[in-house]
C-alpha cells in the first residue's frame, strides 16, 4: 500500500458496504418494550414535593398508615407462609430426598409468576474490568477478564490482586477452572490451556489446544471444550491431551463443561444438543437435544439432575434427568439466564434485567420439587445479571457482572433456607 | 428534535417513538458496521434504544441526544460482541450484505482480508475505528461520545489501523508473490 491515504480511502469504501436500514422488527421490537417498560427519574424530579411546603400533620398521618400498612403486611405475608421470608422453603435436605421431576411427564413446562425479589446487600463489590467467568480454589476467588488476565481476588481484603497476564488476546478468553492445586484457563485463538499455581499465581504450563473454550477440572483430568466440535482430555500429570472425543459437528461450538453422576457434561451450542461423556471410556454416553427455545451452554448437576441454562437470550432452564438421559422439565426464568451454582444444595441462576441496561439483575432459586423458581434475589446495586461464573468460596457467593465489568460478594445466608 | 427530545423526556411515548424512526437508521448502520454480524446489530440497537428510553430523564442536555445515544449504542455492541463469545471466537468470516462498493478500491480479497482481521479487533478498537472512518468523527468527539481520554481513543485507533494495515500488506505481498510464481 503505498501510503495513509490510500488505506483510508481502502477502509472508508469497505465501511460504506452493508446495509444501513434497520430492520422493521428491530424497531418494532424496541417500540413494543418501551410500552411497558417504566422510565428511571431522577431523584429530583421524582420527588418534587420534597420542595414544596407541607404542614407537619398529613405527614404524621401518612407516616402512620404507611407503618400499619408494612406491620400488616409482614405479619400476612409470615402467617401465609406463602413468600419465601421467615424459611417457608423446603430445606436442603428436603431437596436432595425429593424425587426427581414428581408428577412432571417429559418436557413439560412450568411456567408461573414469580415471587417478590428479596433486596441483598453486597458484602463486597469488587471491580474487574472485562470479567467473564469465575472458578474457586477452595479459598479464594479466581477472575478471568476476557482481555486476557486472570485476577485473584483476597477473600480476607475483597481487594482484587494485580492480574497474571495470560497474553494481551482481547476477547479471546473464555474459560476457567480450579481446585485446591491448580488453576486452568484457556484462550480461543490461537488455542492455549494456562495452568496457574494458585499459591504462586504464577503459570507453570501451557498446553496447546486449538480452539479452546470451557475448561473443567474434574475426575482425574482436565477437560476441555474445543469450538470445533471435540472435548479434549489433557492428563494434568503430564500436561499433554491424551483424548479427543467428537460432541457435535465442526460448527457446533461445545461451551461449558460439567461434571456429575460420574460423566463430563457439555453443552454443544451449535447443534442443540447436552453431550454426555464417560470418562472411564472417553466416549460420549448419550447425546440429548434440546428444545430450540433453549441453547445449550452452562450447565449445572445437582443432586437428582442436570441443568441446562441456556445463556445465549433464553430465558427457560431445562431439567435433565441423569438416570434415563431425557428432559423432563423447564422452567421459566422470567428473564436470560446465565450463570448458575448449586447454593445449599439448591439451583442459583443469575438473569439479566430489563432490556440489558446494566441493572435490575437478579439471581433465582429454582425449587427441584416443583421445578418453579421460588426465591429471587435482587443484589442491592447495579447489577446486571449477564455473567458467565458463579461460585461459592469463603463464606460467599461470587457472582460475575459481565456488563458492569465488577464482581459481587453477596452473603451466603442469603441464598441458605 | 429538541422538542421531542424534551417530549420523550417527560415520558412522552409517541414522541419518543418519532426519535426511534429518526435515528434508527443511523444507529443501525453504525452498530452493523461494529459488530459486522446483522443479528447482534438488531440486539444491540434494541438494548440502546430501551436504555436509552428508561434514561432519557436523566439526560441534561436535549441537544447532545444524538451524542449520547450513539454512546449507549457503543456500549450495547461491546455488550453483544462479548456475548459473541459464547459462539465462536470471532473469526468466522460472514457474507457482507447491502450492494456491492467501489471495486477498483477494493478487492474482494481486500474485503474478505479486512473483514476477517477486523472481527478479531477487540471491539473497543472496532469501535473506535468506525466512527472515525464512517462517521467521520475527530478523536476528540470520539473521546467524548465514549468517555474515554483523548490518548485512549488515539491509541485505539493507532492499533485498529495498524493491523488492519498490515493485513491488507500482507495481502497484497502474497498475491505479488503468486503472481512471480505464475
Amino acid at each position: 500500500m503505498s501510503d495513509e491515504r490510500d488505506f483510508d480511502r481502502i477502509a472508508r469504501a469497505w465501511l460504506e458496504l452493508g446495509t444501513n436500514e434497520a430492520p422493521d422488527r428491530a424497531v418494532s421490537a424496541v417500540l413494543q418494550a418501551v410500552e411497558t417498560t417504566p422510565q428511571v427519574r431522577p431523584l429530583s424530579t421524582r420527588l418534587p414535593w420534597r420542595y414544596e411546603p407541607v404542614s407537619r400533620m398529613p405527614i404524621a398521618a401518612a407516616l402512620v398508615v404507611a407503618l400499619v400498612i408494612v406491620v400488616g403486611g409482614l405479619y400476612f405475608m409470615r402467617s401465609d407462609g406463602s413468600t419465601n421470608v421467615g424459611g417457608a422453603t423446603p430445606s436442603a435436605s428436603a431437596l436432595a430426598s425429593a424425587p426427581a421431576s414428581p408428577a412432571l411427564s417429559p418436557a413439560s413446562s412450568a411456567s408461573a409468576a414469580l415471587p417478590e425479589s428479596i433486596v441483598v446487600t453486597p458484602v463486597a463489590v469488587i471491580a474487574v474490568p472485562d470479567a467473564v467467568s469465575i472458578a474457586s480454589d477452595g479459598q479464594a476467588a479466581w477472575v478471568l477478564s476476557s482481555s486476557g488476565g486472570l485476577v485473584r481476588i483476597d477473600p480476607g481484603t475483597n481487594e482484587a490482586d494485580p492480574p497474571v497476564a495470560l497474553d494481551g488476546t482481547a476477547y479471546l478468553y473464555t474459560g476457567v477452572s480450579a481446585d485446591a492445586t491448580h488453576v486452568w484457563a484457556t484462550r480461543i485463538s490461537p488455542g492455549l490451556v494456562y495452568r496457574l499455581d494458585p499459591t504462586t499465581s504464577k503459570v507453570t504450563a501451557t498446553i496447546e489446544t486449538d480452539e479452546a473454550k470451557g475448561v473443567l477440572a474434574a475426575l482425574d483430568a482436565v477437560w476441555v471444550a474445543k469450538d470445533g466440535g471435540t472435548v479434549a482430555r489433557i492428563d494434568p500429570g503430564t500436561n499433554e491431551v491424551v483424548e479427543t472425543i467428537t460432541v457435535g459437528s465442526t460448527s457446533s461450538a461445545p461451551f461449558r463443561l460439567e461434571s456429575g453422576f460420574e460423566s463430563v457434561w457439555v453443552g454443544v451450542i451449535g447443534d442443540g444438543t447436552v453431550v454426555r461423556i464417560d470418562p472411564s471410556s472417553n466416549t460420549t454416553q448419550a447425546t440429548i437435544e434440546m428444545p430450540p427455545s433453549t441453547k445449550p451452554c452452562i450447565l449445572l448437576t445437582a443432586a437428582d439432575a442436570v441443568w441446562n441454562i441456556g445463556c445465549d437470550r433464553s430465558t427457560s432452564v431445562d431439567r435433565i434427568d441423569p438416570s434415563t438421559d431425557e428432559i423432563v422439565g423447564s422452567v421459566d426464568l422470567g428473564g436470560f439466564g446465565y450463570s448458575a451454582a448449586l447454593i445449599d444444595g439448591a439451583p442459583w441462576v443469575s438473569v439479566e434485567g430489563p432490556g440489558g441496561g446494566g441493572s435490575g439483575g437478579t439471581i433465582v432459586r429454582i425449587d427441584s420439587t416443583t421445578n418453579q423458581v421460588d426465591r429471587v434475589l435482587s443484589p442491592g446495586v447495579d447489577f446486571s445479571g449477564y455473567g458467565e461464573g458463579m461460585v461459592v468460596a469463603a463464606g460467599s457467593v461470587w457472582v460475575v457482572d459481565i456488563t458492569n465489568n465488577q464482581v459481587l460478594r453477596l452473603p451466603l445466608s442469603a441464598f441458605e433456607s | 428534535v429538541r422538542d421531542l427530545v424534551e417530549r420523550a423526556r417527560r415520558g412522552d411515548r409517541d414522541a419518543f417513538t418519532s426519535l426511534v424512526h429518526a435515528t434508527s437508521d443511523r444507529m443501525y448502520a453504525l452498530a452493523s458496521r461494529i459488530l459486522r454480524d446483522g443479528d447482534l446489530a438488531e440486539d444491540a440497537l434494541q438494548g440502546a434504544l430501551i436504555t436509552a428510553w428508561r434514561q432519557l430523564p436523566t439526560l441534561r442536555d436535549p441537544d447532545r441526544f444524538e451524542a449520547w445515544v450513539r454512546r449507549l449504542l457503543v456500549h450495547a455492541c461491546y455488550a453483544e460482541a462479548r456475548r459473541r463469545r459464547t459462539w465462536a471466537a470471532n473469526v468466522r468470516v460472514l457474507p457482507v450484505d447491502g450492494p456491492a462498493g467501489p471495486d477498483e478500491l477494493l478487492s474482494v480479497v481486500d474485503r474478505d482480508q479486512l473483514d476477517r482481521v477486523f472481527r478479531r479487533l477487540p471491539v473497543e478498537q472496532r469501535a473506535v475505528f468506525v466512527l472515525h472512518h464512517y462517521l467521520g468523527l475527530p478523536l476528540t468527539e470520539i473521546a467524548e461520545t465514549l468517555g474515554i481520554p483523548h490518548g485512549t481513543a488515539r491509541s485505539r485507533l493507532h492499533y485498529a489501523t495498524r493491523t488492519l494495515r498490515a493485513a491488507i500488506e500482507a495481502d497484497a505481498a502474497t498475491v505479488a508473490h503468486e503472481g512471480r510464481m505464475a
